[in-house]
């Protein structure tokens, strides 16, 4: 009997696991190639576009930078000038000199028999009142340091921040972990904790100033510095672009699992893919 | 203003009340099968003079209030019948009737009897299922089971290939209030959504109401599903016992004393993990490693049915059922060893008491006292090195619900033109929404982390009162209020949620219907997948996730075209607020994060209209449902604000279930289905993106080749249908009766979608490859036996 089923059940099984994939047709209506864009324009960096283009999710070839397109930045309306190609190769053009100027940038590409592609967005205006102080260094030798700044009440802010260090004055700046209960920092989804310990970031903080209750902002947070090095804050005020992008790529690195939600990626190219996005910054010196 | 109508209202009632009272009498009592002496739910009791009549209740009381003379009873459940009884009525009397299913009956009498008509119920959006028709019809592998079957009819979706999980009206599976003897169950799901946990054998009654709730009803958005386990036979031992490709199942019931108590035990095992052990093992032995595993789930369901008076009832119930997979290896090399174990086991446990008890003629009362506990677990422990020098790792993740309960609900029958519904409930819950623990011990070193979600506590209160009144020959109305209360950590919920069903007859074969509820969840259902899977986490409302609520509207018609057909439409708008879903990317795997911060909030709306056509009578009975629905969710971080279809909005489903009874030794059953395809999230193209910061050197990193998905679930799988057939041969042997079951799942053997992916495809001639689209499909034609035995 116990032989019977289980032959009954290998049958049953082999039906189960017999024809189960099949190749279906797949409307590629929506995928035809665009021009895509990773720009980024910045009034403390040379500002600058990577454009390639995309190709169907079904293709075998791999997506190109593209090295013949033009590019032309315009502000609030006036045109400033075309892009220079400098890598052909990563399709990379930089703007010849660094915009000094906050408000709206506009970019508009074309490129042989692609459509012309457009895409806007701002540079915020420059942080305020931004300091930063060691607390205390604690048993374990880790730095507890608090950083100040000034948020615009008047405008919606958002802000990205990195803890690192440099020997060579912030020319060549390595991230590193930091730890932080501030309520600004726990409450985006970046961090990583242990019960009844610090929120751990890996290296970077994401946040929006949504979170701030008022125009003061204090965080507290640890980090260890190695012996010799400068310890540096790099805090980013970027454009909502900036932000609404990279809150996206970390949840695009941190998915793939079989029971991870799909991720959006953030995309503001008018006919076209990628982002286009402002930012300024600044390097402040944990004075040890 | 309010105020005075509202007095004017309630002074009418208690006239209508008192007024009834005193020159009438009561005729109140149980109606029961004559076979078994259980009681039968929504049994007609009619008064053939006056035309009045009772429906009797889930414990089988009715009462019935009538002018004090000669009064002609008759009474009638699906499937059974009684004669008429006449007698006088001159004061208040308990009258016991008890239904016979074998009765032969004059014309007469079979012409008046049927159950309550379709177009005289105030409920509406409401679906009962006989569990004979259940049985008969064919399923996957032969396993029976209720909520299968439940999915074939209009407004009622299933998710994917052969899973059991239910989706109501654009509801979530978290959505459906499923109430095993009363008791809530979690998680209905065994093998991975495949099955449920509803053992067949040893259930009585299925109800189920999408729409129009009463008032008695709360907790759950969408449905609730009713299921009222068998009570036990009071007069004889009798047994069932079967035997499939799966499992095997035995239920027993019988008199502990005769006529006063019953019991009834029934046991189910698959025995999936005993055929495919020895397989595992001698494939490991050829590598010369020792290797085992398998799966086996298992339910047993257990009742005591003990009748202390005329008015006192005491019942107890208890379900336990689990889901284990698990799988060992052992392997060695010179005096290094490695041993690696590994589980996942899931499941619910219930107990119920319950006390009857008949205050007056009038008035019905039952306590419950009740306790539902669902578990899940994950183990994973590997042990590697060598005699004395040994490495041990464990990882667990646990979740899970603990509830107790204590409610008390009462029936007040005045007349038979009102009937009153009141009660109060307290619930206390557990919920551990999921904590994983590391542990590791070494040469010299252990560590042991834990980190997750904390256990929460939550304390809920609800009072309920519904009226449902019959005004005028024509007008029925169900009137009622729900209210909750549901204190978790500092926060306290409150809520009133009004419901109203009516019905008006146009005449004596159709009538119109509306309802609108108002439902309150303090639950949520975090779920990554769609399948039934035991990840799925039940996490409460807290401070910072708000409880669900919704809004339903529903008009209907229904009609009685011809003695045993019945038709039903019905339209519906239902509106979702608080619906919570995974952020994208977000898992409930491979985070130490709070869920709360994994989710998003939003809202969702779900509106169609529903066909149902049944035959209820005769060798060929069945029905047909076809359901045309939109439903919709908007969050604001996911798909940038913009609405976006459900996974399982299904524009066209269609459900047929047919079966044929030329004889009592055989009978046909067949099941069509057809559903639009679900809708999956699909990238549609691969561009260079950055990936690191621009003020980040990204060490030749900065760019990732990226998938753009263009919206949420805006692609749809091709769609589905199957058709199943089977027969049961039946034979009257002399200990009782035998029946071999034969069914075929997916008869032309339907590729349909359980999910796609993206794969290449190389083409041997040319030498090249292609990436395609590609599905996967679980059950081609799937063939199935069982035997099964009655005595």
């Amino acid at each position: 009997m116990v032989h019977s089923l289980q032959y009954l059940f290998c049958f049953i099984f082999l039906i189960l696991c017999s024809s189960c994939e099949k190749i279906i047709d797949f409307d590629e209506e929506e995928s035809k190639p665009v021009l895509t864009i990773s720009g980024f324009v910045s009034d403390v960096d040379l500002s600058y576009l990577d454009i390639g283009s995309s190709v169907s999710i079904l293709s075998s070839d791999n997506p190109q930078f593209i090295s013949n397109a033009t590019a032309t930045l315009f502000r609030d309306g006036e045109d400033l000038g075309d892009f220079e190609l400098t890598n052909a190769e990563l399709g990379k053009y930089i703007f010849p000199f660094v915009l000094d100027e906050v408000g709206e940038y506009e970019v508009q590409i074309s490129s042989g028999n692609f459509k012309e592609i457009s895409s806007i967005t701002s540079i915020p205006s420059k942080l305020q009142g931004v300091e930063a102080e060691v607390l205390e260094v604690n048993s374990s030798g880790d730095f507890e340091v608090r950083l100040r700044f000034i948020d615009n009440p008047s405008s919606d802010d958002f802000y990205h921040m990195f803890v690192g260090f440099s020997s060579d004055g912030g020319s060549n700046f390595l991230s590193t972990w930091f730890g932080s209960n501030s309520e600004y920092l726990i409450s985006e989804e970046f961090g990583f904790s242990f019960e009844g310990e610090l929120n751990y970031f890996y290296d970077r903080a994401i946040f929006s100033d949504q979170l701030f209750p008022n125009n003061e902002v204090v965080i507290d947070f640890e980090t260890s510095i190695p012996d010799g090095e400068t310890a540096y804050i790099q805090l980013v005020k970027s454009s909502e672009e900036y932000y609404s992008y990279f809150k996206s790529i970390y949840a695009y690195q941190g998915s793939g699992g079989p029971f991870s939600q799909p991720v959006q990626l953030f995309d503001n190219v008018t006919d076209g893919l990628g982002v286009f996005a402002g930012y300024s910054y600044e390097l402040i010196e944990i004075e040890q | 203003m309010k105020e005075k109508k509202l007095i004017s209202l309630t002074s009418m009632l208690l006239l209508l009340i008192i007024g009834f009272s005193q020159t009438n009498s009561t005729v109140s009592g149980y109606v029961l099968d004559s076979a078994t002496g259980e009681a039968l739910i929504g049994a007609y009791v009619y008064e053939l003079n006056s035309n009045k009549a009772a429906t009797t209740n889930v414990y089988g009381f009715y009462s019935l209030t009538l002018p004090s003379d000669s009064i002609k009873l008759f009474t009638s459940y699906i499937g059974y019948s009684s004669q008429p009884v006449s007698f006088n009525l001159v004061q208040d009397i308990s009258r016991t009737f008890d239904l016979d299913s074998s009765l032969e009956l004059s014309e007469a009498v079979i012409e008046s009897s049927q159950s309550e008509p379709i177009q005289n119920r105030t409920q509406m959006s409401s679906l009962e299922l006989d569990m004979r028709k259940v049985k008969s019809l064919p399923v996957l592998l032969g396993e029976t089971d209720v909520l299968k079957t439940l999915q074939l009819l209009p407004g009622i979706q299933s998710g994917t290939e052969g899973a059991s999980g239910i989706y109501v009206r654009g509801g979530g599976p978290d959505q459906n209030l499923m109430l095993l003897d009363g008791v809530p169950i979690y998680n209905a799901s065994h093998l991975f959504g495949f099955f449920s946990v509803f053992n067949a054998d040893a259930i009585r009654d299925v109800k189920l109401i999408k729409g129009g709730f009463p008032a008695r009803y709360g907790g759950r958005l969408s449905s609730v599903i009713d299921v009222r386990m068998k009570e036990g036979n009071l007069y004889e031992t009798h047994g069932e016992a079967s035997v499939g490709i799966v499992a095997a199942k035995l239920s027993i019931e019988g008199p502990i004393k005769k006529e006063k108590s019953s019991f009834l035990f029934s046991a189910r095992r698959t025995y999936i993990d005993a055929l495919t052990r020895p397989l595992i093992n001698a494939s490991a032995k050829q590598s010369g490693e020792s290797a085992t595993g398998g799966y086996y789930f298992y339910d047993l369901n257990g009742k005591i049915n003990y009748i202390i008076s005329n008015k006192d009832r005491l019942f107890l119930s208890g379900y336990f059922g689990n889901d284990r997979a698990f799988a060992k290896y052992s392997s060695s090399f010179g005096d290094q060893t490695e041993n690696m174990k590994t589980k996942l086991e899931w499941g619910n446990a219930i107990v119920a008491a319950r006390w009857n008890h008949v205050f007056s003629p009038k008035l019905f009362s039952n306590t419950t006292l009740t306790y539902s506990k669902y578990k899940f677990l994950t183990a994973f422990d590997i042990e590697s090195g060598s005699e004395g020098m040994m490495e041990e790792i464990g990882l667990r993740y646990d979740s899970g619900i603990d509830d107790y309960s204590i409610k008390t609900d009462f029936e007040f029958i005045p007349n038979p033109d009102l009937n009153l519904k009141f009660g109060l409930s307290f619930v206390n819950h557990k919920f551990t929404p999921g904590v994983s623990r590391i542990e590791a011990e070494g040469v010299g070193e252990s560590i042991s982390l834990s980190f997750g979600s904390n256990e929460i506590r939550a304390n809920e209160l609800n009072a309920y009162t519904e009226a449902d009144w019959k005004l005028g020959d024509r007008f029925k109305v169900n009137l009622g209020v729900h209210s909750s209360n549901f204190f978790v950590e500092s926060e306290s919920y409150f809520s009133i949620q009004p419901r109203i069903s009516s019905r008006y007859l146009l005449n004596k074969k159709s009538s119109i219907k509306a309802s609108y509820a108002n439902m309150t969840q303090f639950l949520h259902l975090l779920s990554n997948s769609t399948i039934g899977l035991p990840t799925d986490l039940w996490v409460p409302v807290t401070e910072k996730i708000k409880p669900q609520t919704s809004d339903q509207l529903a008009l209907g018609y229904a009609v009685t075209p011809t003695k045993g057909y019945q038709i039903s439409v019905e339209g519906y708008y239902k509106w979702m607020n608080n619906l919570i879903e995974y952020k994208d990317g977000a898992s409930f795997q491979g985070s130490a994060e709070d869920w709360q911060d994994k989710v998003e909030v939003g809202k969702g709306w779900s509106y169609g209209a529903e066909f149902l056509l049944e035959k209820t009578k005769g060798d060929f009975t069945g029905w047909i449902g076809y359901t045309l629905s939109w439903t919709n969710r908007e969050f604001e971080n996911i798909n940038f604000g913009d609405p976006f279809p459900y996974r399982f909005d299904r524009r066209h489903d269609i459900g047929v279930a047919l079966t044929y009874e030329p004889s009592d030794r055989i009978d046909y059953g067949l099941v069509f289905v057809y559903g639009t395809g679900n809708a999956v999230t699909l990238p549609v193209a691969k561009y260079n993106g950055a990936f690191v910061p621009p003020t980040i050197s990204g060490g030749g990193f900065e760019f990732q080749e990226l998938e753009y998905i263009t919206e949420r679930n805006g692609y749809r799988t091709p769609s589905y249908h199957r058709l199943d057939l089977g027969v049961n041969f039946h034979k009257e042997v002399s200990w009782g009766k035998r029946t071999w079951s034969l069914g075929f799942y997916n008869i032309y053997s339907r590729q349909n979608p359980f999910f796609l992916f993206f794969d290449q495809e190389y083409n041997e001639s040319e030498q090249t490859s292609e990436n395609v689209l590609k599905q996967i499909s679980l059950f081609p034609i799937i063939p199935s036996i069982s035997y099964a035995v009655k005595f």
